[in-house]
């Protein structure tokens, strides 16, 4: 979502989400809705095939196991 | 008034149990200290006198009927204004809220008052706990007892504040970004940030359901780990609960920290500091060098993005659960919070989705690079000194938005990952407000922190420190 424009903020905010924002606004959101770098997101979607959300759970019991 | 103040929560609760003390004296102290400290410090959203005075008398009956009692039996707390009790208002810290009375008890309140524990009053909050600073724009902004015109920290800024005043023995709170462990450093205390999963979140005020964590702020380390075992442990009205019973941390908090290796990292946590918080937390990291533990250097990975990653989760589940009231409600809720709502409309589905994703990746990869050669790690958690209220407030000057961003610069990965960290008071900086260092530790490894936090702590004396007499204060060390 690099790139993306202050008027297409505004327009997403009013039609898909029912809100609506200040111009000002609009810009600041367009500065800031994408935090990550291009490399982390490219890791990101590599990954997307073989991983789901509840991976962090088993990670964490994996943790647990090796402790007792 | 009693003077509680030899006492620590622990402490007292002995004393209540041998009858040096009645529940009712140490209620009627400490519930005198909180209204003479509301003018200046505004902890209290609202007070339970009335039933907290009934249940101490309760007490008390219970003990001269030679009745079991209870780890905190009679002990006075207080709690951030999001634990739902039935039957009273929970106002979340809200314009929104102010009215919405809770239909069930939060089930860690429940396991307090199974414990023996009294609940005095529901102390200030960030507006629905979605603010850093302690900030709250509907019930005044909560007063920092060391310099009322410096922030609290938040989210959880009341029981960061009336814990170090000494005008409760210890507080819930929740940490989803760093709202216990911020609150505790720059008010002085101790706090316990959970593993996510241990502790049952049914009942509490969801902000962010990743996220998420609840867990106590006391004067000392023994005195969370007292708080802990009563909370922690499976539940079953919340599925995030882990299925597991909790080490007892109590019994082995004594242990001592030789044989442990502590962590301290050459990168991230460390890059943001001012040089007198860098000589406080080098000297914190002497003392556990001192005292016996292995200090070794290691160099976490990811954290910049793990910081990003956080704050698309957060962002986006806060703005769901808050879309509704957002769309029909926006101007209840203040300038601050509905900039932040406005922000988590607009991230795609599938950067939220990757960011869980990649979430047992982080933890392995830091794991690998920290657990796999420490038993702890060592950060700070506020970088810099304690900022003004002003400084941080809409308007602070041209540094506000970089001072907010750094305000949860140290904590934020850590949500991200799930794991517990235990905040203890390391110093003061030449402002006069408090520094705090985190321990960070494995999953579900609370005994091992509180046990590394307990030995920093009796080589230290900065947990006995307190704010200036004239707040006025019942309880404490």
């Amino acid at each position: 979502m690099a790139g993306l424009s202050a008027d297409t903020v505004q327009r997403y905010a009013r039609e898909a989400q029912d809100i609506e924002i200040s111009g000002e606004r609009a810009a600041t959101i367009a500065a800031a809705v994408e935090p990550l770098t291009g490399a982390a997101r490219r890791e990101a979607a590599k990954l997307a095939f073989e991983s789901e959300p509840a991976d962090f759970l088993r990670a964490q019991r994996r943790w647990l196991e090796a402790k007792r | 008034m009693t003077d509680l103040g030899e006492f620590d929560l622990v402490g007292l609760a002995a004393a209540i149990r041998a009858r040096k003390i009645s529940a009712r004296e140490a209620t009627e102290a400490c519930l005198a200290a909180l209204e003479a400290a509301q003018p200046r410090l505004n902890t209290v959203i609202r007070f339970d006198a009335e039933d907290a005075l009934a249940a101490a008398d309760a007490a008390d009956r219970a003990l001269a009927r030679g009745q079991p009692a209870g780890p905190l039996h009679g002990v006075p707390l207080a709690h951030k204004d999001m634990f739902y009790r039935k039957g009273k208002v929970a106002t979340c810290g809200s314009q929104i809220r102010r009215d919405f009375v809770a239909d069930k008890t939060a089930t860690v309140l429940q396991r307090l008052d199974a414990a023996g524990a009294l609940q005095l009053a529901a102390l200030n909050m960030a507006e629905f706990a979605y603010g850093p600073s302690g900030h709250n724009a509907h019930f005044g902004h909560c007063r920092n007892p060391w310099a009322p015109d410096h922030i609290t920290g938040g989210s959880s800024s009341g029981s960061g504040a009336a814990v170090a005043a000494r005008l409760v023995f210890g507080a819930l709170g929740s940490d989803t970004g760093g709202s216990i462990r911020l609150p505790a450093s720059i008010c002085g205390v101790t706090g316990l940030k959970t593993t996510y999963g241990r502790v049952s979140r049914a009942g509490a005020m969801p902000l962010s359901f990743s996220l998420d964590t609840v867990g106590p702020l006391a004067q000392t380390v023994r005195d969370c780990a007292a708080i802990y075992e009563a909370i922690a442990g499976p539940d079953p009205e919340d599925p995030t609960a882990l299925d597991l019973p909790v080490a007892a941390a109590a019994e082995t908090i004594e242990a001592g920290i030789k044989g442990l290796r502590v962590a301290v990292p050459t990168r991230y946590f460390l890059d943001d500091m001012s040089e007198e918080t860098s000589r406080l937390f080098a000297a914190a990291a002497d003392v556990f060098r001192r005292i016996g533990a292995e200090i070794v250097e290691v160099a976490p990975p990811g954290c910049e993005e793990m910081s990003a990653l956080a704050t698309i989760v957060l962002a986006v589940e806060a703005s769901t659960i808050h879309g509704k009231w957002y769309r029909e409600r926006k101007e209840d809720y203040s300038g601050q919070v509905r900039a932040r709502i406005e922000l988590g409309f607009h991230h795609p589905a599938t950067r939220y989705l990757e960011a869980l994703m990649l979430r047992a990746r982080h933890l392995d990869g830091f794991g690998a690079a920290v657990f796999a050669h420490a038993d702890a790690m060592l950060a700070p958690v506020l970088p810099f000194a304690v900022p003004t209220i002003a400084e941080t407030d809409v308007g602070g000057g041209p540094q506000m938005g970089r001072t907010m961003s750094l305000l949860t610069r140290c904590s934020r990965p850590v949500n991200y990952l799930g794991l517990p960290s235990l905040t203890v008071p390391a110093g003061f900086t030449a402002n006069g407000l408090p520094f705090g260092v985190q321990i960070v530790g494995r999953p579900f490894a609370e005994e091992t922190i509180l046990r590394i936090g307990r030995a920093y702590e009796r080589e230290t004396d900065w947990h006995k420190r307190r704010p200036p007499a004239e707040v006025g204060s019942g309880a404490g060390a």
